[in-house]
C-alpha cells in the first residue's frame, strides 16, 4: 500500500490522528479519568505520601502522570524510563515522579520507598507490600485496570485526538462510528494504546466504512 | 467559545505544493476576537519538521522568525504580515507506519498582564476544559502544513565507501539461527523425554549438515567471490557512478547487479514491548553490470520519485541501502548490503537572516 502526500489533507487531517503524540500534544488532548486536582492537593498538603498508579500498558497511567507533574507540579523532579534506557535513581527534594518504576532495580525501589519524601510512580503492578512497613507515609493508589473507559469517555478521547489533527478547523472532520468505537472498547476493554494503534491502521485506509466525514 | 479562538491565527501559503529548492512563503494574519487589548510579548513563526507515527514523535527546528514589531491587538484587530523561509530538503512522506511533515508552527506570546485578564474574563465564558488549557497553556498556537516535494533537485549519495562480501551474513545469519533453534529444541525434547542423550546426538547430527550444507551452498561461493569495495561518486544529472573493485580475480560470477534501497523501519510501544516494522518503500531497477575485470564503473540512475532521506530519529529510521547481487556460474544468488547516505543536491540562494515583511 502506497500513501500519497495528500492522503490525509483528503480528510482534512495533517496527520494521522492516532499517531504518537508528543509530551505538548498529549497535553491537549488528554481527558482525566479521575479528580487530578483533588489528587495535587493531598499531595501537597501530605508529609510524607506516596502515590502509584498501577496497571497493564496502554491503559493510560503515563498519560496521566505526564499531566499530573506537568499542570501541579512543573518543578518537581520527573523521570521518564524506558526499557532500552535503565538507570539508577537518587533521592530528590521534595517530590519525585517515576513512570515505569518497575524498572529499577529492587534495591533501589526499596529505598525510594523508604526515604523519599513525597514519590509518585506509575507501575505496571502494585508495590503496597514495601509501603506496608511505612506507617507514617500517606499511600494513595490507582488502579488502572479498573478505571472505567466506556464508549462516552473514548468518543472524548478520540475526538480530541482527531480535533488536534485537523486542518481546516471549519471544514467537515472524520468521524469515528459508534459501532466501531464498540467494537474496539470490547476487543481491548481499558488498553487506550492498543485502541490507538488499531485507530492508526483505520485512517491509513482513506475508504474505511468505519468512519465518516 | 474556546480559549483558543480568544485569538484566531491563520496562515495562507503562496503555493499549495513547494519544491524543495524553493523559498516558502507565505502570509500569516492573527485576529483579536475578544472584546479587549491583548498584550503580546512577541510572535514566534517557526519552520519544523515533525516525525510523527505509531510509537514516536518528535520536532526539529530549522528556522525561526522572531517578531517583536507589535505589543498589543486591539479587539476585533488583525495584524497581517509575510513571511519567507530558507528551502528545506526534507520531503513531505506520508509512510505507512511514520509521516514527515513540513510544518510552520505560529506563537503569539502574550504577557503575564493579559493572561491573568484573560483568565478573569475567561471564567463562565469559556467551556471548563478550554479554561483550564488556557490556564495551563496560555500562548496561542497554530500549525500549518506546508507539502515539500523533490521536484528536479538530484539526489546526492553522501558518504558512500564500504565493502560487501555478498553471501556471507546471510550464510552466518542462517548458521547461528539453525544452531540456535536445534538447541532449544533439544533441551524441550530431553526434557519431555526422559534425559535422552540421544536427542543431543540427533541434534549435533542435523547441525552438522546444515552447516555442511551452508558451507557448500552459501560460504563456499562468497569466499570465491572475496569482498568487493564499492565507491558511489556523484555524477552530473540524477545519477550516481558505482566502482566496484574486486578482491580477487575469479570466474565464479557471472554476473553482478546493483540496486539501491529505501527502508522504513519504525519501533513502537514506547520502548517498553519493543516491536518493530520494516517496509521498503523504495526498490530500484536491478542494474546489470557486464563489464568484468578487476574494477568495474557503471553510471546508475538515482530515484526520479520524490523520497524522504536517510532519517535516524531514535524509533524512527529511514535507512538507504546499496545491495550488490553475484549470481554465479552455477545460479546462485550471493546477496550483500550496505547501508549509505541519501541528500539533495542544494542549489538554492539562501535568504537573508530575516525576512518577514509587515503590511
Amino acid at each position: 500500500m502506497k500513501l500519497s502526500i495528500d492522503h490525509y489533507s483528503s480528510l482534512n487531517l495533517k496527520y494521522n490522528p492516532f499517531s504518537f503524540l508528543n509530551e505538548d500534544e498529549q497535553f491537549l488532548t488528554i481527558i482525566p479519568r479521575f479528580q487530578m486536582e483533588e489528587l495535587a492537593i493531598k499531595i501537597e498538603n501530605s508529609k510524607s505520601v506516596f502515590v502509584e498508579f498501577y496497571g497493564k500498558k496502554g491503559h493510560g497511567k503515563s498519560t496521566h502522570l505526564t499531566f499530573l507533574m506537568r499542570n501541579y507540579f512543573p518543578n518537581a523532579e520527573y523521570i521518564q524510563l524506558k526499557k532500552k534506557n535503565k538507570k539508577a535513581v537518587d533521592l530528590a527534594d521534595g517530590i519525585l515522579a517515576i513512570d515505569s518504576f518497575q524498572l529499577l532495580s529492587l534495591k533501589n525501589r526499596m529505598r525510594l520507598l523508604k526515604q523519599q519524601q513525597k514519590l509518585i510512580i506509575t507501575s505496571h503492578y502494585p508495590h503496597r507490600l514495601g509501603n506496608i512497613f511505612l506507617k507514617e507515609k500517606r499511600y494513595l493508589y490507582y488502579n488502572f485496570n479498573k478505571l472505567e473507559l466506556d464508549l462516552k469517555i473514548l468518543k472524548k478521547i478520540v475526538a480530541s485526538k482527531i480535533e488536534l489533527a485537523i486542518l481546516n478547523k471549519e471544514e467537515a472532520m472524520p468521524i469515528i462510528k459508534d459501532d466501531y468505537l464498540r467494537i474496539v472498547l470490547k476487543k481491548y476493554r481499558g488498553n487506550i494504546r492498543a485502541i490507538q494503534a488499531d485507530l492508526y491502521t483505520e485512517f491509513l485506509s482513506l475508504d474505511s466504512k468505519n468512519y465518516e466525514i | 467559545m474556546k480559549y483558543s479562538e480568544v485569538i484566531n491565527i491563520n496562515v495562507s501559503l503562496t503555493k499549495d505544493k513547494f519544491y524543495c529548492n524553493e523559498i516558502i512563503s507565505g502570509e500569516l494574519s492573527i485576529q483579536n476576537n475578544h472584546d479587549t487589548r491583548i498584550l503580546i510579548k512577541n510572535i514566534l513563526i517557526d519552520l519544523i519538521i515533525k516525525h510523527h507515527g505509531r510509537g514516536e514523535s518528535s520536532i526539529y527546528n530549522l528556522e525561526r522568525k522572531i517578531i517583536s514589531d507589535y505589543n498589543a491587538i486591539k479587539p476585533n484587530e488583525t495584524i497581517t504580515l509575510k513571511f519567507k523561509f530558507n528551502p528545506v530538503y526534507n520531503i513531505t512522506y506520508i509512510g505507512e507506519n511514520m509521516s514527515q511533515n513540513v510544518i510552520i508552527k505560529t506563537k503569539v506570546d502574550i504577557k503575564s498582564e493579559s493572561e491573568k485578564e484573560l483568565r478573569k474574563l475567561a471564567i463562565g465564558k469559556l467551556k471548563v476544559g478550554s479554561f483550564f488549557r488556557g490556564v495551563f497553556k496560555p500562548d496561542f498556537y497554530n500549525e500549518a502544513v506546508v507539502k515539500v516535494l523533490r521536484g528536479d533537485v538530484n539526489y546526492e549519495i553522501q558518504s558512500a565507501k564500504g565493502i560487501i562480501m555478498p553471501g556471507m551474513k546471510n550464510a552466518l545469519i542462517m548458521m547461528g539461527a539453525s544452531f540456535v533453534i536445534l538447541l532449544f529444541f533439544s533441551f524441550v525434547l530431553y526434557n519431555i523425554l526422559d534425559n535422552q542423550l540421544e536427542i543431543f546426538y540427533i541434534s549435533t547430527t542435523i547441525f552438522l549438515l546444515v552447516a555442511g550444507a551452508l558451507y557448500f551452498f552459501k560460504i563456499t561461493p562468497s569466499l570465491k567471490t572475496g569482498k568487493i569495495k564499492y565507491t558511489l561518486n556523484n555524477i552530473e544529472g540524477n545519477f550516481y557512478e558505482a566502482v566496484l573493485n574486486f578482491e580477487k580475480r575469479n570466474r565464479n560470477v557471472k554476473e553482478i547487479d546493483c540496486q539501491l534501497l529505501a527502508i522504513e523501519k519504525v519501533t513502537y510501544d514506547n520502548g517498553s514491548s519493543r516491536s518493530t516494522i520494516t517496509k521498503t518503500l523504495y526498490q530500484s531497477k536491478q542494474h546489470n553490470i557486464n563489464s568484468f575485470g578487476s574494477s568495474i564503473r557503471e553510471e546508475i540512475e538515482l530515484p526520479k520519485e520524490s523520497l524522504p532521506l536517510t532519517i535516524n530519529n531514535g524509533d524512527f529510521e529511514v535507512i538507504w541501502k546499496l545491495k550488490i547481487i553475484a549470481t554465479t556460474h552455477n545460479n546462485l544468488k550471493l546477496v550483500g548490503t550496505s547501508v549509505i547516505d541519501v541528500g539533495f543536491e542544494k542549489r538554492e540562494k539562501l535568504l537573508d537572516s530575516r525576512m518577514v515583511d509587515f503590511t
